[in-house]
């Protein structure tokens, strides 16, 4: 089906409905509509069901690919994993906006990362334990009379007060 | 050269004369109290006596010894540390985590409160050489996902640079719990660490002075910054604010004076070498039930007493400024702040018998336990002066036959010896504020600061039997085992309700009343001499809602009254961070629920699934799953429980199963207001 043939307004719907979903993530207009289009297009092709369904269909298939996408430039790239995909989430869009072809580049993690240089978006290293040990500073004896001391004193005082207001 | 005190020669200085004051006090009172013969309550009275003037003496003689200092020396000096050859300017500092822990804060103040800071630090040219990490605790759902959401809105703009935010699932063993996870993840990267409290400001040039000196002294494990009290303007506050600002320069250098190098570290707007403190300061869990036993509930002494165990130096710095931290607005959530810091601090008293800790660490665990004990042995000295003096016919056998009440009025040494100690460390600080046009100017005119110091001490002769009774509530509480709960501190400034007050104070208006009834039966002497304890009591409740007043605080401020220097000259970092404040405010005014913006928002959505846990987290059961998401898509987040929310904020299947039903069956005008949208694909009809 090509471009401008898309005639049902539902359809129509579902296209700008996907279109702004790739807007948000930071394509361009133009760029988001086309695929957009292709997307809802190849969706409607394949079964006969609702419009609603190929927005959630299309959209799927979009954020799947997305998140592979994400998952690539993380592993591709040391560091500590759980920030790196949180803030390349974060630095993408402006990237897909004036490099809106990168988001369907096979070679992707390279290429973005060579766009990327210099946004600090893995500064942290990896993690390394350190040495955090116990420190048997507490002297047990001590600390147990102390508890032991307290509570006598608190069961001392809440026997008395029992026998004073019984 | 200036003066300065290795090892324990400073407290031994202070404890002598301490000791000796107390001692030359006690025989002067056991002389008055036995006059009639001894008794076992005139011994209990001596040694109550002994034991709250040991007390006052040590503050006596703290901030006596900073007014010498003072006056030898000028302004403050940093006591205890080598002098050597400083990096140049222009040198590279090394790797400094700014970590603030947060739990359940307002995300406006905290992130203002950050931006603030990075602002700051763009200003000294060094702000690449800090990272900035908020680390949260927070339980609350719609706090976390706002948090998340100015984390985002911070790193999108030009101060967003080096900041980091992390939420654990888990919040074990609190504050010291999260800090040490941050140190296990990533304290291998960074050679030192800036700990903050959310409420905590630093100016970006003491942020570079102290990773100045810990690079100047090899030995330094902590340095201290003593924090200022700003930006609050009830009466309470204010109040506050001008006391620490005024009285807090003669206590800090006398403390310098005589802790030296073996000072104390308060938990916030500090400095610690990562490798002494990952080394040193792990914590165990006390032997024992809590809240005696179990987590170490306030980690901060104890972690500088345990840098000094290793021969690290822990300093105070009180020579350098641009620290500072928020009050209470109001008296009733002073003493909930207070609630919690008590049995930290009692539970340190175990501590204070620990295996090679200085004996000045020793000292501060022991002072630190005393200053909420003191309270209640106020009390019991209060309730047997009652006894001996009035000597009622209900406790006749404890007292000896003949035995004569107490004198009617006061004109006795010991007990003017007292109020003497308490106001001659008030007169310390006026004079060397007076002494110069300069300091004087910090704070206003001589006159009003006069004024202020009168208005001060009034009031504080009125809260201290209130806050006697909160401590000796607090203590009683800790017997019984009544384990306290650590809410967030309400940081917003709030005008107490009449309800709150009087509810509050119901049981201090009770025992007040009862008090003034019985002795003005029994004794009108001593009703006189104990009068403005009772004043304080019986007046709880309106004196606590008076100083609460906001309005009350800004027209004295306007009289210039209670004046601090960070008010008359405000410094930047206040500036700044004042309309870092007022533009998170606007952000966060319009902008929809939190949970919505999460489902909503692709990117926010995938930022939020990134951050959470790598194990797979579905934490709705299927049949709940169902109802949750059927309950959001028909009206909102809003109807979920508070636990429902916080389970599906953490079920990556039912968040993304949200998101796309919302983006398929949501109008186009709503998902535009929650998600950011180009405005020119909100029409189906548009131009390519």
């Amino acid at each position: 089906m090509a471009l401008g043939t898309v005639s049902d307004a539902r359809t129509e719907e579902a296209v700008s409905r996907v279109g702004m979903y790739l807007t948000c993530l930071g394509l361009p207009a133009n760029y988001a509509l086309h695929w957009a289009e292709q997307l809802v297009q190849d969706d409607a092709m394949s079964d006969d069901a609702d419009p609603e369904d190929h927005v959630a269909s299309a959209l799927s298939r979009v954020t799947s690919q997305y998140d592979a996408w994400l998952d690539a430039l993380c592993s591709s790239r040391p560091g500590d994993c759980q920030f790196c995909t949180a803030l390349l989430a974060w630095h993408l869009p402006p990237v897909l906006h004036s490099h809106p072809e990168l988001f369907l580049q096979p070679d992707m993690p390279d290429a973005v990362f060579r766009v990327l240089e210099g946004a600090k978006c893995c500064p942290l290293p990896e993690p390394a334990p350190t040495a955090m040990p116990d420190q048997s500073f507490v002297r047990p004896a001590a600390a147990t009379l102390h508890d032991s001391l307290w509570r006598g004193v608190a069961e001392r005082f809440a026997s008395w007060a029992r026998r004073l207001f019984s | 050269m200036p003066l300065y005190t290795r090892g324990w020669a400073g407290l031994a200085a202070l404890v002598v004369l301490a000791v000796a004051t107390a001692l030359a006090g006690s025989i002067a009172f056991a002389q008055l109290v036995t006059a009639g013969g001894w008794s076992v309550v005139s011994v209990l009275l001596i040694l109550l006596f002994a034991v709250l003037y040991f007390w006052i003496s040590v503050g006596f003689w703290t901030a006596t010894f900073g007014f010498v200092w003072r006056l030898a020396c000028g302004e403050p000096t940093l006591v205890g540390t080598e002098k050597r050859p400083r990096p140049t300017a222009d040198t590279t500092l090394p790797n400094t985590a700014i970590v603030m822990p947060i739990y359940n804060e307002d995300p406006r103040r905290v992130f203002a409160n950050l931006r603030a800071i990075r602002a700051s630090l763009i200003r000294t040219g060094q702000s690449h050489s800090f990272d900035l990490f908020a680390l949260s605790d927070t339980r609350n759902p719609d706090t976390w996902a706002d948090e998340e959401l100015a984390w985002a809105r911070m790193r999108a703009g030009p101060e967003g640079q080096g900041l980091f935010y992390r939420r654990r699932s888990e919040n074990v063993d609190r504050k010291s719990g999260n800090i040490r996870d941050f140190c296990r993840r990533w304290g291998s990267g960074y050679r030192y660490v800036v700990v903050l409290d959310a409420d905590s400001l630093m100016d970006g040039g003491t942020l570079v002075e102290m990773v100045r000196r810990m690079e100047d002294d090899p030995a330094l494990g902590i340095l201290q910054v003593p924090p200022a009290l700003v930006n609050r303007d009830s009466f309470f506050a204010r109040l506050l604010q001008f006391s620490s600002a005024l009285y807090g320069d003669v206590f800090r250098s006398g403390f310098s004076v005589w802790a030296g190098a073996q000072g104390n570290y308060w938990g916030h707007n500090a400095i610690l070498r990562m490798e002494a403190f990952t080394r040193c300061c792990g914590l165990p869990h006390l032997p024992g039930r809590p809240p005696w036993g179990g987590e170490i509930l306030s980690h901060d002494f104890v972690e500088a007493a345990l840098m000094l165990r290793q021969g690290w130096k822990v300093l105070n710095a009180s020579d350098l400024g641009g620290s500072y931290e928020e009050c209470p607005g109001n008296l009733v959530d002073f003493a909930k702040r207070d609630e919690r810091w008590s049995m930290g601090n009692l539970q340190h008293i175990a501590l204070t018998a620990a295996y090679g800790f200085h004996p000045v660490s020793r000292f501060h665990l022991g002072v630190g336990a005393l200053s909420y004990l003191a309270s209640p042995l106020w009390a019991l000295f209060l309730l047997l002066s009652m006894v001996q003096g009035a000597g009622w016919s209900l406790f006749r056998g404890y007292a000896p036959a003949g035995a004569k009440p107490l004198p009617g009025f006061i004109a006795v040494a010991p007990l003017i010896g007292a109020l003497a100690l308490l106001l001659l460390v008030k007169l310390w600080a006026l004079l060397i504020v007076l002494s110069s046009p300069a300091a004087a100017a910090r704070f206003g005119t001589r006159t009003k600061i006069v004024a202020s110091v009168l208005l001060e001490t009034a009031v504080g002769c009125l809260l201290a039997p209130i806050l006697m009774a909160f401590h000796t509530t607090f203590v009683i509480n800790a017997l019984t085992r009544r384990r306290v709960e650590w809410e967030a501190q309400r940081r917003d400034e709030n005008t107490l309700s009449f309800s709150d007050a009087f509810r509050v104070h119901a049981p201090h208006t009770i025992v007040g009343l009862a008090m003034a009834l019985l002795l003005t039966w029994e004794s009108h002497g001593l009703f006189w001499w104990m009068s403005p304890v009772l004043l304080g009591l019986i007046l709880s409740a309106p004196l606590s809602l008076l100083m609460s007043s906001v309005r009350i605080g800004r027209w004295l401020r306007r009289a210039g009254i209670l004046l601090t220097p960070e008010e008359i000259a405000p410094p930047d970092i206040l500036r700044i961070h004042a309309a870092r404040l007022a533009q998170e405010t606007a952000a966060h005014a319009h902008a929809p629920h939190p949970l919505v913006q999460l489902i909503a928002d692709p990117l926010l959505l995938r930022l939020h699934l990134a951050m959470l846990p790598y194990r797979p987290q579905n934490a709705l059961a299927a049949a709940s799953r169902e109802r949750v998401q059927r309950i959001v898509l028909s009206g909102g987040p809003n109807r979920l429980t508070r636990a429902e929310q916080l389970m599906l904020m953490q079920d990556r299947d039912a968040l993304q199963w949200l998101h796309l039903r919302v983006w398929s069956e949501w109008p186009t005008r709503l998902l535009q207001k929650v998600a950011r949208v180009d405005p020119t694909m909100s029409s189906p009809r548009h131009s390519r």
